[in-house]
């Protein structure tokens, strides 16, 4: 039987008294005007009584409490003290924890994402009797380059929920470059974020091969009743793992890519390497030849371009030209 | 049981290509038919758009007509949703009451009488129940 959330206050409240060490063994008189003052209603003995009931029947049902009533100290007590109506005992440094990991979350992941985890923590933290301070949670000290308001943000819940459960999305999709509409079901696979935007990744129907999309350019999602055409293992961590960015480049396969850099490039690989597979080697010039196992993609490309002359490549051939028709 | 079909019809409007028929959504209660608009370079900073409140379906098999119930995304004439630049573009929604639930053949109609090629209708529509997806409607709630 679910514990309705009225109740589910009360039943704080009273789990708060009898914790308190400064007013132990608090009366059924303290109980009420307790509830009275935290919650601002008038309870009756007889709805606290119900409460008790309840709180002390065993999971599922209640919460397990070993509440008694103490004749000689004419009040309520737990018959153990280390109980937690919570199930889950938390110190003061477990608890700062929880805080410190909500504001990190808050800043790192973006505001909706913060929200949601928000009302989770805030869940278990009030169990614990704990409140989020506002003033804490709305101090950001870590900042990240994601801009509020960002197109398409809205159905990340939505494809999330999606990629856990393997359910196909139907949604429209507008084409940047052919500018062009397109109604398409996608069996998600992965949701992944590069260079602050989020994509989806799945199995499209329509183009019959694994597909890259960004959330910004996603219209209309529905969830469907449909049987989840997963992917093939390998594949599906070879689109995964061996690709810089979230494009590859059409029919591209992982292959053995190397360009030749200028030490103030190579500078820069090094602090952040962009793959597992990335390995650099100074020549007497002090220049450099940082080669990668990847399946080339348009990000690379632009990643290669943004460093001008300071960065060429000298294999594979048609990463080569490609890059030549891109300039 | 009530359901929820999902068509992904991706119909181009002829001859002037830029208004694209995406979906329809065939509720027990509505249909909902989707559409993509681009703009383009006829005008320099991409014109306007609107709908006709009169737009209405037509059950091609009972010659039933279905009037426009609302739009979204859309402004219903004579207000316009005016571009920014000729290279936007425009995803939009139109509601529509309940179709039945089986093949059907249907015409989009914004403009019965001497209609132009910019106007947005769109003839012999078929809906093919089995290419009907089904709306997983309770996940979303």
């Amino acid at each position: 039987m679910p514990i309705n959330k009225k109740a589910y206050r009360r039943y704080r409240v009273i789990d708060a008294c009898i914790r308190n060490k400064m007013r132990p063994f608090p009366t059924m008189e303290e109980l009420i005007d307790a509830c009275r003052e935290k919650l601002d209603v008038d309870v009756s003995s007889e709805t606290i009584q119900k409460d008790i009931y309840n709180m002390k029947l065993p999971y599922p049902d209640g919460l397990d409490a070993p509440i008694r009533f103490n004749r000689s100290k004419g009040g309520y007590m737990y018959t153990d003290p280390n109980y937690s109506m919570s199930g889950v005992s938390l110190n003061s440094d477990d608890i700062d924890a929880i805080k410190e990991s909500l504001d990190l979350l808050n800043d790192l992941g973006g505001e909706r994402l913060g929200t949601k985890f928000k009302f989770a923590m805030e869940k278990v933290l009030a169990s614990m009797k704990e409140e989020l301070p506002e003033d804490v949670t709305n101090r950001k000290v870590v900042q990240t380059d994601v801009p509020s308001g960002a197109r398409g943000y809205e159905h990340f819940d939505l494809f999330y929920k999606a990629t856990r459960e393997q359910i196909p999305v139907s949604f429209v999709h507008y084409s940047y470059t052919k500018r062009k509409f397109k109604a398409l079901t996608i069996h998600p696979v992965v949701m992944k974020e590069f260079q602050n935007r989020w994509y989806v990744i799945g199995y499209s129907e329509f183009h019959e091969e694994i597909r890259t999309f960004g959330l910004d350019r996603i219209y209309g999602p529905f969830l469907l009743y449909k049987e989840f055409m997963d992917l093939d293992p390998d594949h599906r961590l070879a689109y995964l793992n061996d690709v810089y960015g979230v494009f590859p480049l059409r029919d591209g396969e992982k292959e053995k890519i190397t360009i030749a850099v200028r030490p103030i490039v190579a500078h820069y690989f090094q602090a952040y390497p962009i793959h597992q597979s990335q390995k650099i080697e100074m020549n007497d010039y002090r220049d450099a030849e940082i080669t990668f196992e990847l399946i080339p993609s348009q990000e690379l490309v632009q990643l290669i371009l943004s460093y001008g002359d300071q960065a060429q490549v000298i294999e594979p051939e048609r990463l080569k030209s490609y890059i030549k028709r891109s300039k | 049981m009530k359901k929820t079909l999902l068509y992904e019809l991706n119909i181009t409007r002829q001859p002037v290509t830029n208004l694209r028929l995406l979906r329809l959504i065939a509720d027990p209660e509505f249909t909902r038919v989707d559409f993509g608009y681009v703009a383009t370079s006829y005008f320099v900073s991409g014109g306007w758009i609107r709908i006709s409140a009169d737009t209405y379906i037509v059950l091609k098999e009972t010659g039933e007509k279905l009037k426009l119930t609302n739009a979204e995304h859309i402004p219903l004439a004579p207000e316009q949703h005016h571009f920014d630049s000729n290279k936007d573009w425009q995803f939009f929604s139109l509601y529509f009451p309940a179709i039945p639930q089986k093949e059907l053949e249907l015409d989009i109609i914004e403009v019965d009488e001497n209609p132009d090629e910019h106007d947005f209708n769109f003839y012999n529509v078929y809906l093919d129940p089995e290419k009907a997806i089904r709306i997983n409607t309770a996940i979303i709630s």
